[in-house]
């Protein structure tokens, strides 16, 4: 299903809306008075061209036209530097008069050429005679003739005040046709370029989106009908003029190319035959098609006398020019024609990031990465002192944990030797303990026993008779002696105490008595205890005995 | 978007994104709260509440220092608990100087032991076997009494020494004491104390018997004298000779002897 198109038609007073079915033909049109208030007048032709959903824009306020640019330029100029190179080229085109009252009051159709210049003709006497009630403004004049009322010319006042607040400071973007190849002597054919303020592009694009359209193309409105002269003529050399109430647009075309794109102001005043023809004339091409924007001005090339030339060609369509810009600028859009005027671009591409403002976000990145160091160095240095505590701690708690370690090693292992001494003491004191026994406790007493018993056996002597022996517990023996005479008795103590002195035993008489023996005769009786001799204790044995407890 | 914007809305957007900047650093970096536990719930979404603390993405510094503080703490508690410990293990003397000392010691026991094993073996070597399939008691009991017969003594009684008592000995000291503990008898003494009873009487490779005699008191001499030339070692621990009083020579010439043998 072919989706139904719109033209809007800005010639920069008024709109004028066209609805395209899909073979191409105008179906409906409307039209709006006042172009200097955009939403307004798309708001009126909303609903005309509802059916429609893309506009094609026809705009006055696209320049159009033909320059040669240097080679390689389009592909290698960046978008913003071609742009400018481009108004550079037109700058001679882009000088803006300022829009005078009389040509809003034409292009509204309150009155004719004629009719302005009466009035202006009015103004100038009232100028120069101040006994007619002195200068008077143009809309007065107008109003006091009766072609409008008040509120009519308020409202042309209203538009002249917006029409003339242009923004001096234009971003300008082009559009770029397609260019043609280089001639046979080598000089390079213009390229057709369309130009315009990117503000102004915003603001169509952003108007259109609000009441329901969708911008496809903005093109100019001078040379939007250049193709009529390969359509309708089939000529490769000629020229188009657009004939408006207050401007003409001349398209030059040479062998197909398009050489000159011209708009002509006529700067406020009125249009007359005159200045009509000698513009004609001025324009130099064996074929010159005239395209009137409205009925009086194809009179008005009539009363030019141009049009009984062959040269010249008058195309008046009914309705004036704006059906044949719609059909011309739908299949210029269509077929890109290289006579067509491009659009210019919708949208600026993408901005390199070689080209964008790189000082500023290299500040920024540069004062980030100084906040994250700042900041990360502050906490740090927060920190550090807590790190280093942490780390020393845990150093010295390292240590006491080896010094536990260290301690519960020793605890075990002197554990383990103190279980092993214990084990082997309880082996070796037993096993010492009889070993000493017989070594020095048995073998010693049974030698004593036979060395005492011969010491006596020899020692006594006549008189003297051995009574009793007897182990007086461990240590000591009691030894029980009678003789006759105690004097002999005295010798046998004296001899066994001398004898056994050598032995480190000694005798001690503990009693003496006298009277019968055992055998009933009178002598004395002697109890001698012999016992080995004593030593005081060694503090070491007395530790070695404790020790041993 | 900032194409349409003046420069004035552009430097206020500007100031603006460098104070929001700011703003989610400080919260993130140094307060924490909402966006931190935000990447540590990304980051680590099985992470319970301890283990996030550690394995932290973006710890901020309130939260780091505060995690600091209570590891100081619980490493300074921990340190004052091991200082204890160390204190109380160095206040046992339990060290390389004392466990070298008791291995030391050990070796010593180790050699006394072996010595001592080797005594006992040669001591042993001659001492009558007590029990067993060559049990040789009473053979050699069976010599005593030819001894005694051959010498002249009588032997009126044996009777197996198992108590102290029976032996009667005690320490005493020279002066007829009981030993103190500041004075003992010289080497090589013919003297036996209570504890080395009670060892004797407690070994099971020595017999202790008591033998009473009679016969010529010279001939008790001679009697020990061969005892010495039996195959097995007998020893002597105690011996009394008592004279009966009499009415004439002949009557108290005959003594009676208590001899207590250890074999």
């Amino acid at each position: 299903m072919a989706v139904a198109r719109a033209v809007i038609i800005d010639d920069g007073f008024e709109l004028h809306g066209c609805l395209l079915n899909a073979a191409g033909q105008v179906v409906a049109s409307a039209s709006a008075s006042d172009a200097s208030d955009l939403d307004e007048a798309l708001s009126q032709l909303r609903k005309p061209l509802a059916v429609a959903r893309e506009v094609i824009v026809v705009s006055a306020a696209v320049k159009a036209g033909s320059v040669a640019l240097p080679p390689g330029v389009v592909g290698n100029l960046g978008f913003v530097e071609l742009n400018q190179m481009v108004q550079f080229e037109m700058s001679a085109q882009l000088g803006r008069d300022n829009v005078m009252l009389g040509e809003i009051f034409l292009h509204r159709g309150y009155l004719d050429s004629q009719q302005l210049g009466t009035l202006l003709e009015q103004q100038r006497a009232s100028r120069r005679d101040p006994s007619q009630g002195g200068f008077k403004p143009l809309g007065a004049l107008a109003q006091e003739a009766g072609y409008l009322d008040a509120s009519q010319l308020e409202a042309c006042l209203q538009q002249q005040v917006r029409m003339n607040q242009g923004d001096a400071a234009v971003i300008p973007v082009a559009g770029i046709g397609q260019a043609a190849s280089a001639t046979s002597y080598g000089n390079q054919h213009a390229t057709t370029v369309s130009l315009a303020d990117q503000q102004v592009r915003d603001q169509w694009i952003k108007a259109l989106k609000k009441n329901g359209f969708r911008c496809v193309a903005l093109v100019p409105l001078v040379g939007s009908c250049a193709g009529v002269l390969a359509e309708q003529f089939q000529e490769t050399t000629g020229a188009v003029i657009q004939l408006h109430a207050t401007f003409a647009g001349v398209v030059q075309v040479n062998d197909g190319n398009p050489t000159s794109i011209e708009t002509i102001s006529f700067g406020g005043k009125p249009l007359d035959s005159e200045r009509l023809g000698n513009l004609l004339q001025r324009i130099n091409s064996p074929l010159k098609v005239v395209l009137p924007a409205s009925e009086s001005l194809g009179e008005l090339v009539r009363a030019t006398g141009e049009h009984t030339t062959p040269q010249l060609h008058v195309l008046e369509d009914e309705g004036g020019i704006w059906n044949r810009i719609t059909q011309a600028s739908s299949r210029a859009i269509l077929q890109a024609s290289r006579l067509a005027t491009p659009s210019v671009p919708l949208k600026n591409p993408r901005r390199p990031i070689t080209q964008g403002p790189l000082v500023p976000w290299a500040i920024a990145i540069m004062l980030l990465g100084v906040l994250l160091v700042a900041g990360e160095w502050l906490i740090e240095q927060r920190l550090a002192p807590l790190r280093v505590k942490l780390e020393r701690q845990g150093q010295e708690h390292v240590a006491l944990d080896e010094r536990i370690e260290e301690y519960s090693e020793w605890d075990f292992a002197i554990e383990q030797a103190e279980a092993r001494r214990d084990e082997l003491q309880s082996q070796v004191l037993p096993i010492e303990s009889r070993n000493d026994l017989i070594e020095n406790v048995l073998v010693t007493r049974t030698t004593f026993y036979s060395r005492f018993l011969k010491l006596l056996m020899e020692t006594v002597g006549e008189g003297v008779i051995i009574d009793g022996l007897s182990s007086q517990g461990g240590e000591a023996f009691t030894v029980d002696v009678w003789s006759i005479d105690p004097a002999q008795g005295g010798l046998f103590v004296e001899e066994i105490t001398r004898r056994l002195a050598a032995e480190k035993i000694t005798v001690e008489v503990l009693s003496t008595r006298k009277g019968k023996g055992k055998l009933g005769i009178e002598g004395t009786e002697l109890k001698m205890s012999v016992a080995p001799e004593r030593e005081q204790l060694e503090t070491s044995d007395q530790e070695d005995n404790d020790a041993g407890k | 978007m900032l194409a349409s914007r003046t420069a004035g809305e552009r430097r206020l957007i500007f100031m603006f994104i460098w104070v929001l900047v700011g703003v989610l650093y400080f919260h993130v970096r140094i307060t924490g709260g909402l966006v931190p536990d935000l990447v540590n719930r990304i980051a680590y979404p099985d992470a319970t509440s301890e283990t996030r603390k550690v394995d932290h993405v973006v710890m901020p510094y309130q939260e780091a220092r505060l995690a600091l503080d209570q590891e100081l703490e619980q490493l300074q508690n921990e340190i004052t608990s091991d200082q204890g410990i160390v204190t109380e293990m160095a206040a046992t003397g339990n060290d390389g100087q004392r466990l070298a000392v008791r291995e030391t010691e050990n070796k010593e026991l180790e050699q006394r032991l072996t010595v001592a094993t080797d005594s006992q073996q040669r001591l042993g070597a001659r001492l009558v076997r007590k029990s067993g399939a060559g049990a040789q008691v009473a053979q050699l009991q069976s010599q005593i009494a030819q001894l005694a017969a051959k010498t002249g003594l009588t032997i009126t009684g044996t009777q197996p020494v198992v108590t102290p008592e029976a032996l009667g000995v005690q320490e005493v000291s020279a002066s007829g004491k009981v030993a103190d503990d500041v004075t003992r008898a010289v080497d090589d003494s013919p003297v036996v104390t209570p504890g080395q009873v009670a060892t004797l009487l407690n070994a099971k490779t020595l017999v202790c018997q008591k033998y009473s005699l009679e016969g010529n008191s010279v001939m008790l001499f001679v009697f020990l004298q061969q005892l010495k030339k039996l195959p097995w070692d007998v020893y002597v621990l105690n011996l009394d000779v008592i004279k009966e009083a009499g009415t004439d020579a002949k009557q108290a010439g005959s003594p009676r002897m208590e001899m207590v043998l250890v074999y």
